[in-house]
């Protein structure tokens, strides 16, 4: 499913960088805080999506 | 509010007559008797039918009744007007494949630059011409239905050789949108006004005279819905089939010869809704070595592939399913054709939820690989 999307971001003309898939159990609090910073600070770098709303 | 008595008078529901001809020709009513055309007009002529009721999801719009209907009353329109009404009140049928289609075209209403036309390879296209080719949905298909062997893009790709083959060399656009037909369905008559709003221009833009659909549902949405919110197209829709018959019959391509015996799905679409019969059958016909044989119910009286508008599939739309594939089973004949996209993936649906024997080819496919 992660892979189909990545193609219909992809064809939709967004980044599928901006599309990612962890898994982290619910043992793992330190792990989920690290993909949540790093994820954040990627899309940070990435700007602002193209996905505006048509005029 | 109940807002049906307003959608009556629009629809001239009152002049039904009783007969429950709708009812009898339904294919959903035929497996899930709870549905029944008849009573959802029966019920709100005495005022009793509300917008919330879960049957008004069920109708697979496939116009088998209206047809038929004696008083000439389209329930398929009715119960699209008593969607937009329960649409706006935030009720919603059940969307298959998680809602990822509605997505889709929901995502498609933003300015966004899609990258839809990667399969083009060495089909031959312009940046601007007199033909466009709407494509229609195929790009996403080939991603989501490709686990059940439907929705090829080599379906797209076919139909550019065949345009080719005739001479023609269409605008294809990374801009297309969903033509909308769906939304609309759906009760979502905003969403659908976006997207057609969007094409019309892409197409305006191209200089296009003429736009050529492969899509059955494309072809119908452009043609009869498009002028009512938007008026004079600028352009004239047109359908492969009817192109690629008088091409055929003006001698302009040849095809190789092979064996096959099919018989051919009439989609709802393209038969009852745009009464092209002919054309298919006509193509089918000069493939040399290919043999059509008839279903008992074909033409006017197809049965609709089950499903629509991604929602409400069902056990009942697989048994639809299941019986219209032993019927072109028991013609004989080794291959279903469809001409419509939806057709394929939802007969295909069956084919791998159940055994059988029957293969599902596409037209346009069976057409290309036989061009010389």
């Amino acid at each position: 499913m992660f892979k189909m999307t990545r193609e219909l971001v992809q064809i939709l003309g967004i980044d599928p960088d901006r599309l990612s898939l962890e898994w982290v159990s619910s043992a793992e609090g330190t792990r989920f805080a690290e993909i949540a910073r790093s994820f954040t600070e990627k899309i940070k770098t990435l700007g602002p999506s193209t996905l505006k709303k048509a005029a | 509010m109940n807002a049906i008595p307003e959608l009556i008078d629009l629809t001239r529901t009152y002049y039904c007559l009783d007969c429950g001809v709708c009812t009898g020709s339904c294919p959903v009513a035929r497996v899930f008797p709870d549905f029944s055309p008849r009573q959802i007009i029966e019920r709100s002529l005495y005022g009793l039918e509300q917008i919330s009721d879960d049957t008004i999801w069920n109708c697979l719009t496939c116009a088998q009744c209206s047809v038929r209907c004696p008083a000439s009353i389209d329930f398929p329109e009715f119960i699209r007007l008593i969607r937009g009404k329960a649409h706006a009140g935030g009720i919603d049928g059940t969307l298959t494949h998680n809602g990822m289609l509605q997505s889709i075209w929901a995502i498609q209403t933003r300015d966004i630059a899609q990258q839809r036309t990667f399969w083009i390879e060495d089909g031959k296209t312009v940046d601007r011409g007199d033909m466009f080719y709407f494509v229609g949905c195929r790009p996403y298909f080939d991603v989501i239905f490709r686990d059940i062997g439907a929705g090829s893009l080599d379906w797209a790709r076919n139909v550019l050789k065949i345009l080719n083959g005739c001479g023609i060399e269409p605008v294809i656009s990374n801009d297309e949108r969903c033509c909308g037909h769906d939304a609309l369905w759906n009760g979502d008559e905003e969403t659908f006004k976006k997207l057609a709003g969007m094409n019309l221009d892409i197409i305006r833009d191209s200089g296009a005279k003429r736009v050529v659909f492969s899509c059955p549902e494309g072809y119908y949405t452009f043609k009869n819905i498009y002028p009512k919110y938007f008026g004079e197209l600028g352009f004239e829709p047109i359908h492969i089939l009817d192109l690629l018959a008088e091409k055929i019959s003006e001698g302009a391509v040849q095809f190789t010869e092979s064996e096959k015996v099919v018989t051919y799905q009439d989609p709802c679409r393209l038969g009852r809704l745009s009464g092209i019969y002919d054309a298919p059958r006509n193509i089918l016909k000069a493939l040399p070595g290919v043999e059509l044989v008839e279903m008992p119910r074909s033409r006017e009286n197809a049965v609709c592939c089950g499903t629509t508008g991604w929602m409400n599939c069902s056990s009942c739309s697989k048994e639809i399913q299941m019986q219209r594939l032993n019927e072109a089973e028991s013609t004989g004949a080794g291959t279903l054709v469809t001409a419509c996209p939806k057709c394929q993936i939802h007969f295909r649906c069956a084919k791998s939820a159940f055994d059988l024997g029957i293969e599902i080819d596409d037209l346009y496919d069976l057409v290309a690989e036989r061009i010389k």
